[in-house]
Formats: structure tokens, C-alpha cells, sequence
């Protein structure tokens, strides 16, 4: 695997309607993933259903390798007609970026793809196809680490049309407006965030048409370990915190007739033998299996936990020499407001080399932030390809960052 | 200063909406109403089954293509017009 892709999106709908008429749909194929948006007719509930069919058909067709004549063909053929319009009609963009960086994109009737590499808006090379006479723009790219691609919908080039600007915000001023925030050296998630916030501004809140951005930021796959550990057995869902058998009899909330109850010994042999003092109807066996060490973890909310117990652990490290007194103090402060944002380090033997924060964040949403390296430690790109970070935040940090992972990012590794 | 609003909804994009538009910033100088005429672009006026549609002042003009815009002009410039 050479890149590794990550999808961010987001919309704005238009006022006083329910639903988007926008639709995104990324999938993950076997080898690599597939980001469709398209752009219903009209807006509302209608535009939602044309732009949820198209993007539906044409993720599972491309994703099972038909033709783009097929999807075309397919989607072209299913579309319910408009009835004021007399037409069935939704714009859309196929983008396909392979793990070795192979990169199609196939476009139709959307505002042109911005792709920025090194803070510079590229122009792709691109064929036109004729597919049942709709003009389709093929292109074909070699996707590089750092590079970023931007799919809008029409809602962004109009953005403020009729209102501050005359002929809305225009693709030029849009990609201008991306390659200065590429310079400033954001995130493809932060751009995505950005330029709808500009977008929804220009729009004074109330968005006259439904306004999508896709940004894809092509990055080197970075494995990241997470240490998870056992839930504190406290709060719902905690197996081990389930009432004993004995207990439960004791309380009088067990029938007299129940199954279990003729398992009531006295001895200590009886105890265990017969379970009471598992939790009731758990075998033995389930029962350790269901023990708290090596607990699978069923929903995510025992991960947050036990990602809450990880960070208290790593609080519990000595602080890394080479830093300064100040932070030294913010970071052993656990528990209070933010105030740093998502810091990993690598775990350098104590020394303090300063990985650099823009590149091993697993997933957006997290700002980089401007620091001076201190002190020479190892260089920290060799002990960054060791793949173990130790990440410094708190527990609020870190439950919000999991949350942002799973929300945002399609593939975590 | 009479507004001249060209529908880019989805249905009038569809039918060239673009090509209007172009074709009105290239036209308007030519016939000198750069101080009278405002182009602005707009979202759907609601005539989407005759795209593309175009309001001048108050008055909405439907199946315009970029063929029609030198008429549309003459119109404003002969006074057919007038400011809503």
C-alpha cells in the first residue's frame, strides 16, 4: 500500500428545506476506495432521492468493476422523471483512488475538481466521453502523499449569488481560496470545514441552494497503535458488573421456581462449582471469557472507556526531558478544560525528539500546532517508522478524538 | 440600474445557463449599458420546464440561449424595459 486516502465531508442545505439534495457515499473497495457525490434536481426531498439513487449505483457498480458506461447507462435508465421539470437529472462525480496511488475521476455536469499538489491548484489532463449523449469528463492522475482533491457541488460556486456577490463565488476564487489554505499548510479535513463555514457566510446562514464538499487527502499510510485497556466493570453494559446469583436471590428478585435456584450450596465448592458466584446464567467458561482482562469489546463506548483508563496510564510517564517547565505542568494537568490540542510523540526512550504533529495524527479534526523543536533527540522520522506514538492528551481529548475518528475517517488503521 | 437576473438552478445549468451568462458580459459593453444594465446570476426562478430562464427588471423571459441575448439587450437599450 503506498497511499492511503482519507474522505471528508460536509453540507450545508438549503434553508427551509429538510434534506440535502447532495449525497455522498464513499466505499471501501478491495483495493483501494471509491468517493461518489452527486447533486440532485431541484432540492429537498426530491433532489435527496435522486442523488441517494445516483450515488448508491454508481459506488456498488464501480465498486464491482462495471464500465462507466454501464453506471451511466444504469442511472440514466432508473432515475424517476420530474414532473415539473420533465426530467430525471442528477449531477455526479465518481472518484477512485487505488492503494498505489492510481487515481480516476469521472465527472459529470459537477463543478470542475480542484486538485491541489504542493499548495497549487494542478490542472489534469482529461478526456471527453459521450455516453448516451450526456458529455462525461474522464480524468486519470497519479495520486502523490500530500496531495488533496476537492469534488464541490454547484452550491459552492454559487455561493452568495444574488445576494453579496453578483455571479456567485466562481470555481477560480474557490480553487484560489483552497490553494491558500493548502500554503497555510491545513488538513484536508480543516479546508472541508472551512470552506463551507466561507460558504455558509456568504450565504448569510441561509443557503440558497444545497452546498457539498468532498476533500480527499492523499496521505502515506501511517499504522497507529491504540493501547485499550479494561473498562473500569462500572456503569451499563459491564458484564462483570452484573449481580452475582447469590446476590440476586439474596435481593428476592429470582423466582422461586427459577432454574438456577436449585444451585443454592452452602459449601465453597458449591459456590464455584455451581456458579454463584457468577453472574447468573453465565457458564464458567463464559464466564472468564467474559472476565474483564481479556474482555471483548462490544460497542464503543467500553472502547472510549478504556481508552480513558490508557490515557490515565500514560499520565502516569515521567515527563519527557526537553521540554519546557510550562508544558511540562499543562500536560500533567489531566482532566481540565482543552487546552492543547492532540499531541502524539513517539516513544523516543526519554528523549525529545519532537515527531512532527501534522503527520502522525491518525485522522482530522485535529489542528497541527506550531512547535519549536527542543532538544536533539533521535531523528524523529526513524522513530516514527517504529508505528508507536504515545499520545499526550487528556481524557476528554481522547474521547473526542476516538469519536472524530470514527466519525470522519473511513478506514482507521 | 435595471437587474438582469440569469437562473443557474440545476435545470437552467442543464441547458447552458453558463453560456447565457458569458454571453451577456461579452454583449453588454457592445451595446454600452455597462451603467444601466446589473448582471447577476440567480437561484431557480420556478420556470424550469422552459430553461433558461431570464428576468429583466420584472419581466421573465424563458428559452433564452445565448442566440437571444443580442435581442434581449436591444430590448433593455430600446427601453421595453423598465425598473421594478
Amino acid at each position: 500500500m503506498k497511499v492511503f486516502a482519507e474522505v471528508f465531508t460536509k453540507s450545508l442545505t438549503k434553508k427551509g428545506e429538510e434534506l440535502c439534495g447532495d449525497s455522498v457515499e464513499v466505499v471501501q473497495s478491495e483495493d483501494g476506495i471509491i468517493a461518489v457525490m452527486a447533486d440532485g434536481l431541484g432540492s429537498g426531498v426530491k433532489a435527496s432521492i435522486l442523488s441517494t439513487l445516483t450515488v448508491r449505483i454508481a459506488s456498488t457498480m464501480i465498486k464491482n468493476r462495471a464500465s462507466i458506461e454501464e453506471v451511466v447507462k444504469t442511472i440514466i435508465n432508473t432515475l424517476p422523471v420530474c414532473r415539473v421539470r420533465q426530467l430525471a437529472y442528477s449531477t455526479f462525480s465518481i472518484l477512485e483512488i487505488d492503494d498505489d496511488g492510481k487515481g480516476r475521476l469521472f465527472e459529470f455536469d459537477n463543478p470542475a475538481v480542484i486538485y491541489l499538489r504542493d499548495g497549487r491548484v494542478m490542472g489534469l489532463p482529461c478526456r471527453e466521453l459521450k455516453v448516451e449523449n450526456r458529455r462525461i469528463l474522464e480524468y486519470r492522475f497519479e495520486a502523490l502523499p500530500g496531495d488533496k482533491v476537492f469534488l464541490v457541488s454547484d452550491g459552492v460556486i454559487h455561493a452568495g449569488v444574488g445576494g453579496i456577490l453578483n455571479l456567485g463565488w466562481q470555481w477560480s476564487n474557490v480553487a484560489e481560496y483552497l490553494q491558500r489554505l493548502d500554503k497555510r499548510g491545513c488538513f484536508a479535513a480543516e479546508m472541508v470545514d472551512q470552506l463551507i463555514r466561507t460558504c455558509s457566510h456568504l450565504y448569510f446562514d441561509s443557503p440558497g441552494d444545497d452546498t457539498t464538499v468532498v476533500g480527499v487527502g492523499i496521505r502515506k499510510p501511517e499504522p497507529l497503535t491504540v493501547l485499550v485497556g479494561p473498562p473500569r466493570g462500572q456503569g451499563k453494559g459491564c458484564r462483570s458488573r452484573e449481580k452475582t446469583h447469590r446476590q440476586r436471590r439474596e435481593k428476592g428478585s429470582l423466582r422461586r421456581n427459577h432454574r438456577k435456584y436449585r444451585f443454592q450450596g452452602n459449601g465453597k465448592e458449591d459456590y464455584h462449582k455451581h456458579g454463584l458466584c457468577r453472574p447468573g446464567g453465565t457458564s464458567r467458561r463464559q464466564y472468564r471469557r467474559n472476565r474483564p482482562r481479556n474482555r471483548r469489546f462490544d460497542n464503543f463506548n467500553q472502547v472510549c472507556r478504556g481508552l480513558e483508563k490508557f490515557c490515565k496510564q500514560v499520565f502516569l510517564f515521567p515527563p519527557l526531558p526537553g521540554r519546557d517547565k510550562e508544558k511540562k505542568g499543562r500536560r500533567f494537568h489531566a482532566g481540565g478544560p482543552a487546552r492543547q490540542p492532540f499531541h502524539p510523540h513517539p516513544v523516543s526512550g526519554g528523549a525529545g525528539g519532537q515527531s512532527r504533529p501534522q503527520e502522525s495524527i491518525p485522522s482530522g479534526g485535529c489542528r497541527r500546532q506550531a512547535q519549536d523543536s527542543g532538544g536533539t533527540g533521535p531523528n524523529p522520522e526513524k522513530v516514527r517508522q517504529e508505528g508507536v506514538y504515545r499520545a499526550l492528551l487528556d481524557e476528554k481529548e481522547a474521547v473526542a478524538l476516538i469519536y472524530k475518528m470514527s466519525e470522519n475517517c473511513y478506514h482507521i488503521y | 440600474m435595471i437587474e438582469i437576473t440569469v437562473c443557474v438552478g440545476s435545470s437552467c445549468h442543464l441547458k447552458g445557463a453558463y453560456e447565457v451568462i458569458k454571453e451577456f458580459e461579452r454583449q453588454i459593453p457592445l451595446y454600452g449599458l455597462e451603467n444601466v444594465v446589473e448582471l447577476k446570476a440567480g437561484f431557480c426562478l420556478g420556470r424550469c420546464a422552459e430553461a433558461v430562464t431570464v428576468k429583466i427588471g420584472g419581466k421573465y423571459f424563458t428559452s433564452v440561449a445565448s442566440k437571444d441575448v443580442a435581442g434581449l439587450l436591444e430590448v433593455v437599450k430600446n427601453g421595453g424595459v423598465k425598473e421594478d
